[in-house]
């Protein structure tokens, strides 16, 4: 892949709709998907990649290197936090660097879809088993940032506080989560057979759903930018370069373990990307005094725009060289 | 018709359950949910586009007498300045079917 061809992303249809739900909002149109297709999108693709995800894993089994890779991936997870939490409490509220740290150690499930778009277009293919990477990713963040939390703010208030334990059901239990869980357990059991039944559904009008959730995703990131003025410079600096370290990080593991390049790519994205379903819906309850109009904002209008647009091409670009 | 009291809370989606569950500790059998409510208040916009129902809120009707109106402010005023929220109390002719 040579730097022309990593600007063919640009050109990618998900990503032009991606554009036209920006551009749309920039002009004052009417555009809009109703409610709840962007919900029923959003399950559709996660059931997609679940159930390709369990065929998969159950076409290469579980072996040691697929185990090290989980493991790493909820370090990561875990990680990300800890760091990101002690940098953002030095300039922001501790409850939001709190939702800030959850919000950059968990992942985007819809910047992990864009990646596998964009790895199908290259014909490159990777491991079931990422998709169950992508599912442990989300919670062991906000539990990390929760007790974080927990640890420097005591609330006047403890018969109002939330239970670890309340958390960590939440964190588990939450809709996106059940269902890629759902559909990988699902799809692993099927095996081949089960899958090739569901592919007309799962696999040809992938890309099609994945075009109109981008449009819908850029009308949201747009509405949201207006919110990016509260948050001020320190954090926009934030979502840019974070993201990047993350990446970096996850791209020296990858060589580290002998990742595949597809594999690399796929723990790279989900490094570099920031939550903006689980985690929010996890804070409203834990932090409630958290802003999310910051941290989803942040996430939403800055770190997938970048990762979508620039990151995914850059990452595989590296990759292709350093691994 | 008889004297009441209506109690109109809008508070975040994802909390109405522990409303409710604070309206029927006090004995109120009978409440109306307006399940997406948009707007903007103390901590932004709502703009009810998300997908998770962080940014929608829901709006909840009930009609109660006057002890069981004080013990559901007194519990619901605590859980408002936590979650976020408003709660309107007005006095009311009640129609006994």
């Amino acid at each position: 892949m040579n730097v022309f061809e990593l600007f063919q992303n640009f050109l990618n249809p998900p990503v032009l709709f991606f554009f036209l739900g920006l551009i749309a909002i920039g002009m004052k149109s009417n555009l809009e998907i109703p409610q709840p297709l962007p919900k029923f999108f959003s399950l559709y693709l996660l059931f997609s990649i679940g159930m390709k995800g369990g065929a998969e894993l159950h076409k290469s089994g579980f072996n040691s290197s697929v185990i090290a890779v989980l493991l790493l991936a909820i370090s990561m997870s875990a990680l990300i936090p800890l760091y990101t939490f002690f940098i953002l409490k030095r300039k922001i509220d501790i409850h939001n660097a709190a939702a800030l740290a959850a919000t950059y150690g968990s992942v985007s499930a819809v910047t992990f879809i864009t990646a596998v778009s964009f790895l199908q277009s290259n014909q490159m293919p990777f491991g079931g088993h990422m998709v169950a990477a992508m599912a442990l990713m989300e919670s062991p963040a906000i539990i990390a940032a929760v007790v974080l939390h927990k640890l420097y703010f005591k609330e006047e208030n403890t018969l109002m506080e939330t239970s670890l334990t309340h958390t960590i059901k939440d964190a588990f239990t939450e809709g996106s989560i059940v269902m890629i869980l759902g559909s990988l357990v699902i799809g692993f059991v099927g095996g081949e057979k089960g899958y090739e039944a569901v592919k007309p559904f799962t696999g040809d009008i992938f890309k099609g759903v994945l075009c109109l959730f981008l449009l819908d995703m850029g009308l949201v990131a747009a509405r949201r930018l207006k919110d990016l003025r509260k948050t001020g410079f320190f954090t926009l600096v934030f979502a840019l370069l974070v993201p990047i370290v993350n990446a970096f990080i996850a791209i020296g593991l990858s060589k580290l373990l002998n990742l595949s390049h597809g594999d690399a790519l796929m723990f790279t994205v989900l490094c570099a990307s920031a939550s903006y379903i689980a985690v929010p819906a996890a804070m409203r309850v834990a932090i409630p005094q958290s802003t999310p109009g910051i941290y989803v904002s942040m996430s939403l209008a800055i770190t997938f725009p970048f990762n979508v647009v620039v990151g995914i091409p850059l990452y595989y670009y590296i990759i292709q060289y350093f691994i | 018709m008889k004297e009441a009291y209506k109690i109109e809370i809008i508070t975040e989606k994802r909390a109405i359950g522990q409303v409710i569950d604070i309206i029927e500790k006090y004995g109120v059998t009978g409440y109306s949910i307006i399940a997406d409510v948009t707007g903007k208040g103390k901590r932004g916009i709502k703009h009810g586009d998300d997908l998770n129902d962080v940014f929608k809120n829901s709006m909840i009707i009930t009609v109660c007498d006057n002890t069981e109106a004080e013990n559901i402010l007194k519990e619901l005023r605590p859980f408002l300045q936590r979650i976020s929220g408003i709660c309107m109390v007005t006095e009311v002719k009640y129609l006994v079917q």
